[in-house]
């Protein structure tokens, strides 16, 4: 199948049980809309245009609620917006698909023009204490397959997950194959677990609990304490140990060149890891040992990978679509 | 055999640029292991600057931009100067260039195609001219086997007047 990344996006959504979108349209993401309002009816889903990106969000995680599978598009502009329900998500850990197809900015920027501005904005956008996940995916098949892990581990660990493409990768026509037989993950039926906290299962509107959903410090059961600062310690090492704790099963990278020869490493992310490929090869070609570390997901970072590099590595190179986000973290 | 054939499709906004440069890429999907289209364009509905690149690889293709341009198809003079500045044309040789006669004007070497004019004279539309240059190109480079090409546009929801456009440029 010959198609666009963005296309390709709404395609895993679907795939992996997504039911509900809503969205305010943004170049360079709106294909992911368009496609969504086709194939949403088909699906026996819902699809509403918002008011705004504030609303988008906010009708997301209201979605998550009654028991949908739910996720929005937008790019650097709308994302800002989306920032303080991001948070409100997290907080009431709830499942959601947030997809950022990157343009460049500040503000509205460059509409139709590739950048990788947003990396520490996704990480950090939203104010407290909290870890999150992002994937960026590098091809349109994996602006497929990344979107189905996003779901999945949107449910896994009751939290918003990013999918955080860029333009070129968004807008990009490649062929891809769309495997209907996809492992998804699909929501736990009614229980009597308590709703939030360590092993908390995800609770659906409708199933004749009372449940309190705020975004204000709650204990398990949802109930308001926002004056405990045992709970509120409880809570934020909860939000940040379930990503942390399993950052190893989340982490995806792919090595090429890596090896006990390796004496240039370049790590890269999204796009900007298939020029640096390209770079890598070249490189190799003329007789240089580089090597090329391309994280899948750009958070969590994987920081087991990083402390085992190999010791022949003298220097570290670590492109991107901006003036230097991701390299804070290796320096 | 390890292929690789860059094509650069360069035009203003509204000429249908990209459509033509994504329709290419849906022909070659049948030939080609790996096939991308990118497109290049700015926020105005009409008028910029727009170009696309069609890369058409036996194997997997890291960098899928153009590097060293095999093909440029000019369908208006504001492109065909940007790209002939481009670097990687610059530093090309060899690239072979079928252009729009009728909107580039000063295109010294390449294979000239009223494109333009024929899409008023025959459909009345000058936005038929880009698939009557495609077709035109796909006679001149036979990069797609004609009865893969066929079975694409057959299957493919293209309209009567969008295949009637490459097939008179097929026949140019």
């Amino acid at each position: 199948m010959f198609l666009q990344g963005n296309e390709a996006c709404a395609l895993g959504a679907i795939a992996a049980g997504c039911r509900f979108y809503a969205g305010y349209p943004i170049t360079p993401s709106s294909e992911i809309m368009e496609r969504m309002a086709v194939e949403l009816p088909k699906a026996d889903g819902t699809f509403i245009q918002m008011e705004d990106e504030i609303g988008s969000i906010g009708a997301v995680i209201g979605a998550a609620w009654t028991g949908a599978k739910s996720m929005t598009a937008t790019s650097g502009p709308g994302l800002s917006l989306m920032l303080e329900n991001i948070g409100y998500g997290i907080m009431t850990e709830t499942p959601c698909v947030i997809v950022d197809v990157q343009r460049a900015g500040p503000s509205t920027g460059q509409a139709t023009k590739v950048a990788s501005g947003d990396v520490m904005q996704v990480r950090w956008g939203t104010h407290g204490d909290y870890e999150i996940i992002a994937f960026s995916p590098w091809s349109v098949q994996e602006m497929y397959e990344l979107t189905i892990k996003a779901f999945n581990l949107a449910e896994t660990y009751r939290t918003p997950v990013f999918l955080l493409s860029d333009e070129a990768v968004g807008h990009l026509r490649e062929k891809a194959e769309l495997s209907k037989d996809v492992e998804i993950i699909k929501r736990s039926p009614k229980s009597d677990k308590p709703f939030f906290g360590p092993g908390a299962l995800m609770p659906t509107l409708g199933q004749g609990k009372k449940l309190s959903i705020t975004g204000s410090t709650h204990d398990e059961w949802g109930i308001r304490k926002t004056q405990s600062p045992e709970i509120q310690a409880k809570f934020t090492t909860h939000f940040c140990d379930k990503i942390r704790l399993n950052a190893d099963r989340i982490t995806e990278y792919e090595e090429y060149y890596l090896d006990g020869q390796t004496t240039v490493l370049v790590i890269a992310y999204g796009f900007t890891a298939r020029s640096a490929l390209r770079a890598v090869e070249l490189a190799r070609e003329k007789g240089g040992k580089a090597g090329l570390l391309r994280l899948k997901t750009v958070w969590p970072m994987p920081e087991n990978k990083l402390k085992s590099l190999p010791t022949s590595i003298s220097k570290i190179i670590v492109p991107e679509m901006n003036q230097g986000q991701v390299i804070r973290e290796f320096r | 055999m390890n292929k690789r054939i860059e094509i650069w499709f360069g035009g203003i906004g509204g000429q249908g640029v990209v459509y033509a440069a994504n329709l290419l890429g849906q022909m070659a999907g049948s030939e080609y292991k790996y096939v991308s289209a990118a497109a290049h364009y700015g926020p105005e509905s009409r008028g910029s600057v727009t170009t696309s690149e069609v890369v058409l690889s036996d194997k997997p293709m890291d960098y899928p931009y153009v590097e060293s341009p095999n093909i440029f198809i000019a369908m208006h003079q504001k492109a065909y100067e940007e790209i002939t500045h481009h670097k990687a044309t610059k530093t090309t040789k060899g690239i072979n260039i079928i252009y729009d006669s009728t909107l580039v004007g000063k295109a010294a070497d390449g294979i000239a195609i009223p494109a333009t004019k024929l899409a008023q004279e025959y459909f009345k539309n000058a936005q038929m001219a880009n698939l009557i240059l495609l077709g035109a190109f796909l006679k001149t480079y036979t990069l797609i086997d004609r009865q893969a090409l066929r079975k694409v546009m057959t299957e493919s929801q293209l309209s009567k007047t969008a295949r009637e456009a490459i097939e008179l440029g097929l026949a140019q």
